[in-house]
């Protein structure tokens, strides 16, 4: 409770106007959501969660009790999530108020989400401090398990998942008191859960490949932080993730957890519901917060069939179709070449006796079935088809790589240096593995919503040029992730107006200003953030030639300056006037280049993207150039052919000068003997 | 064959027009022969370079020919004068090409209407040269200017 009064007192005195917006990251002096500063000399050990946190200082710099989460590189914060708890917080968990870019000085800049502080240990360090500490069942019914089911319940109701209930999460203000639920906002859901904690359907995910899950999936870790508590320690200890996911993937969640433990009936009968396989079958939140209601719920899930003998593929023995279908997801090409042998079908029908499931499984991956299923990628999506076949619960698999298909943007994110991680997206992408795999298991999820996601997920990889392919999806699918571009020298920009500013301050440190001012991700974020309104401008790029890119992008950055009403930006105006000067070049006339080049740079001091832009797309001053320049060349040709004419007119000169002088002589020799007579006669 | 024949026909035409000229030029210098002999053989004397040339040049029109008797004509004129006033006899036409500094006035006077028709043109074709050269210079002038200041680096790309 003391979390959401904390949250409470720190937002009293937060802008009306940001309230909606926390992700305002490049905001004026530095500060997150205008208010906080990371205090960067407070490393806080107690914050949980697993990253690194500090104190955090008020605008007057006074320091507060709240903590700031640094966001990992290369994974983004929860902001589907954290508006919503920021304008109206939850009882009984530490809410976000605020997130966004810091740059401290003489630090690396990152993007943090500003946190109630924990009102007390963690659990896990009152499990520490010894047996006297340990809860009983009834108080950790109370006091765990209530307040942390009406927390739930409330998350639940908004359409929310926690994802990161463990007890080094939650926190104890006191003996007697209702815990409160740590913060889960600074990064992919689930990615820091250690493998006991998640049902075995997204411990076999890549860790940044979970997604939001469900409700039921906080249940499940509540349970287990139950029996943690419980036992006075974690259960299944000295095994590693992978065994002790195929255990619970061989024997079941409660099984492989309790053991041989001996729980209180109370406590044994609510864990046996939390922990059941499928979530479905879970008591929801509301449930929980009356335990006695719980206890009576009776799911009649059946245990897993299990085979005569196992089927081994990789290496790995499989006694069920869900063990199964982990080891051929995990060792896809031994899984491939036992579909195609036939050696799964006869191990369905011999070995588990399960006729039905064969006869599933048979159609799963029989070709005519399914899109795709001759083409490059035809082995891969039998395969993804079979899985999903044989455990409907099991997440989506792609050569190895297994994640849930909301999480395909963070595992993007967190792998995108990874080639092994690209590589398999690009493949999931082309393929529109995804559509394939949520019809393969349409009980479970919507078909119709995943086709439509696949398709406009293979049009971004496939989009040609600078502003497409990998990085396009990597901000389309990850809106809160900051820009990655070297261009922006570590600025942790988040939203498109900050780019433009960040971008500005690039342009103004001459060592950086080398080649365009644009790469992959820097188009690849406006193409994600700029929604429709940028879509004219985006489409030139597939095709633009190298020469015209400038003034392309020129018309980008005028278009967002605009519409996003950036200040002047008089340096990037300079470094684009100076890449578009040969722009300048094209026109014909010297005194329209004189005047262009002068009012170009007139603009540029200006920092004027539009105008720049005006001035070099005048398209009736260029027609009015091209006709005055066409008549120049019409003339230039006419000079020509009469300097021919001249050139090749020798002898026809010289042919007249002849007739000239002859006809003059004979002129001359006329008037001389006209005057010969006339002498005479006077004589 | 049929182009053949026509082009070979051709200079036959022109023939029988030069012949017809020619042979009237007979009758006249036939007419002048029977009628005043002594006048033709005096002018026949004075203007004999100019007949040579008439003879020996082959050009249209003759200029050099035509310069050259026209301008032996022009000093054969006293001497025929003194012929007709003397009487037009034989002994008085020998007695004035007797005068050598007649006869060299005479055929200096055709000489230098020869040597005047080779020199001339030279003296017009420089004129002529000077005027082109000067219109030329203009020319690539403009065009100079053109070029620069609409930037024709290809004219034929415009």
């Amino acid at each position: 409770m003391s979390g959401g009064s904390k949250g409470k007192s720190a937002r009293a005195d937060r802008p009306a106007a940001s309230a909606g917006v926390p992700g305002e990251a490049e905001n004026a002096a530095g500060l997150i959501g205008g208010l906080y500063r990371p205090d960067l000399s407070a490393p806080r050990s107690d914050a949980g969660l697993g990253h690194a946190a500090f104190g955090v200082l008020d605008r007057r710099g006074h320091a507060t009790d709240l903590v700031a989460i640094a966001v990992e590189r290369g994974s983004q914060p929860r902001i589907s999530i954290i508006p919503a708890l920021a304008n109206n917080p939850l009882a009984g968990m530490l809410n976000p108020l605020a997130f966004g870019g810091y740059a401290g000085t003489g630090q690396t800049p990152a993007v943090y989400v500003i946190c109630a502080a924990p009102p007390g240990p963690s659990l896990a360090a009152v499990l520490k401090r010894g047996a006297s500490e340990r809860l009983g069942d009834l108080e950790m019914i109370e006091t765990v398990l209530r307040p942390a089911a009406h927390a739930l319940d409330a998350l639940a109701q908004r359409g929310f998942t926690h994802r990161a209930i463990r007890p080094d999460n939650i926190f104890s203000p006191g003996r007697g008191k209702a815990v409160i639920l740590g913060t889960a906002w600074s990064g992919p859901p689930g990615a820091f859960q250690p493998a006991i904690y998640e049902p075995p359907y997204l411990a076999q995910c890549h860790r940044y490949g979970r997604g939001e899950g469900v409700i039921a999936d906080d249940v499940y870790a509540l349970g287990v932080t139950l029996l943690v508590l419980a036992l006075g320690d974690a259960p299944v200890r000295g095994f590693d993730d992978e065994t002790i996911l195929r255990r619970k993937l061989h024997h079941g969640s409660y099984s492989t957890l309790v053991e041989e433990a001996r729980l209180p009936p109370t406590l044994s009968d609510l864990l046996r519901g939390m922990l059941a396989e499928d979530p479905e079958h879970r008591p929801p939140p509301l449930l929980l917060t009356d335990p006695s209601a719980a206890r009576s719920r009776r799911v009649a899930a059946r245990p897993p069939r299990r085979a005569q003998r196992p089927l081994e593929i990789g290496g790995i023995e499989a006694w069920n179709p869900r063990s199964l279908a982990h080891a051929m997801a995990s060792f896809p090409e031994p899984g491939v070449q036992a579909i195609k042998n036939g050696s799964i079908d006869r191990w369905l029908r011999r070995m588990l006796g399960d006729a039905a499931m064969a006869h599933r499984f048979d159609l799963a991956v029989t070709v005519r079935n399914y899109d795709g299923a001759e083409g490059p990628y035809a082995d891969m999506l039998r395969l993804t088809r079979a899985t999903a076949t044989l455990d409907p619960l099991s997440p989506f698999h792609w050569r190895g790589l297994a994640c849930w298909p909301d999480a395909l943007g963070s595992l993007l994110a967190a792998g995108f240096n990874q080639r092994e991680v690209t590589s398999r997206i690009e493949e999931v992408a082309e393929s529109e593995a995804v559509a394939v795999w949520a019809e393969a298991r349409i009980e479970r999820c919507d078909a119709q919503l995943l086709r439509p996601e696949a398709r406009q997920l293979r049009v971004m990889v496939n989009t040609r040029g600078l502003a497409g392919q990998l990085p396009r999806a990597l901000y389309s699918l990850n809106l809160a992730l900051p820009c990655q571009s070297p261009l922006l020298d570590g600025m942790p920009v988040t939203r498109l107006p900050g780019l433009l500013v960040a971008l500005e301050k690039t342009a103004s440190r001459p060592e950086l200003r080398k080649g365009l001012p644009a790469d992959k991700h820097l188009m690849g974020f406006i193409a994600a953030h700029g929604e429709h309104r940028l879509d004219a401008q985006l489409a030139v790029f597939p095709d633009c030639p190298a020469t015209e890119l400038p003034v392309a992008l020129l018309r980008l950055f005028a278009t967002i300056q605009a519409s996003t009403d950036s200040p002047r930006l008089v340096h990037l105006a300079a470094w684009l006037a100076g890449l578009c000067a040969d722009r300048v070049e094209l026109w014909h006339g010297r005194q329209n280049r004189e005047r262009l080049a002068v009012e170009l740079k007139e603009h540029a001091e200006a920092g004027a993207l539009q105008a720049m832009l005006m001035l070099l797309e005048d398209r009736a001053g260029r027609a009015d150039d091209q006709a005055n320049a066409e008549q120049a060349a019409s003339t230039v040709r006419q000079i020509d052919h009469e300097l021919a004419q001249i050139g090749a007119s020798n002898a026809a000169r010289a042919a007249r000068a002849r007739t000239i002088a002859h006809e003059a002589i004979g002129a001359f020799a006329l008037a001389g003997i006209v005057a010969a007579i006339i002498v005479l006669a006077l004589t | 064959m049929a182009k053949s024949h026509v082009m070979a026909k051709a200079p036959v035409r022109t023939e029988k027009k030069g012949g017809g000229i020619t042979a009237v030029q007979g009758l006249a210098a036939g007419a002048a022969l029977v009628g005043a002999p002594s006048l033709f053989l005096l002018l026949g004397v004075l203007l004999a370079p100019g007949m040579l040339c008439l003879i020996s040049e082959r050009t249209p029109g003759r200029p050099v020919a035509r310069a050259a008797l026209l301008a032996g004509l022009a000093l054969s004129i006293a001497p025929a004068w003194h012929l007709w006033s003397m009487g037009l006899t034989l002994a008085h036409a020998l007695s004035l090409l007797s005068d050598v500094g007649t006869l060299a006035r005479t055929w200096c006077a055709g000489a230098f209407g020869w040597l005047i028709c080779e020199l001339a043109p030279l003296g017009v074709n420089a004129v002529l040269e000077v005027q082109s050269e000067r219109h030329q210079k203009k020319l690539i002038e403009h065009r100079k200017m053109l070029i620069k200041e609409w930037n024709l680096k290809a004219v034929d790309e415009i």
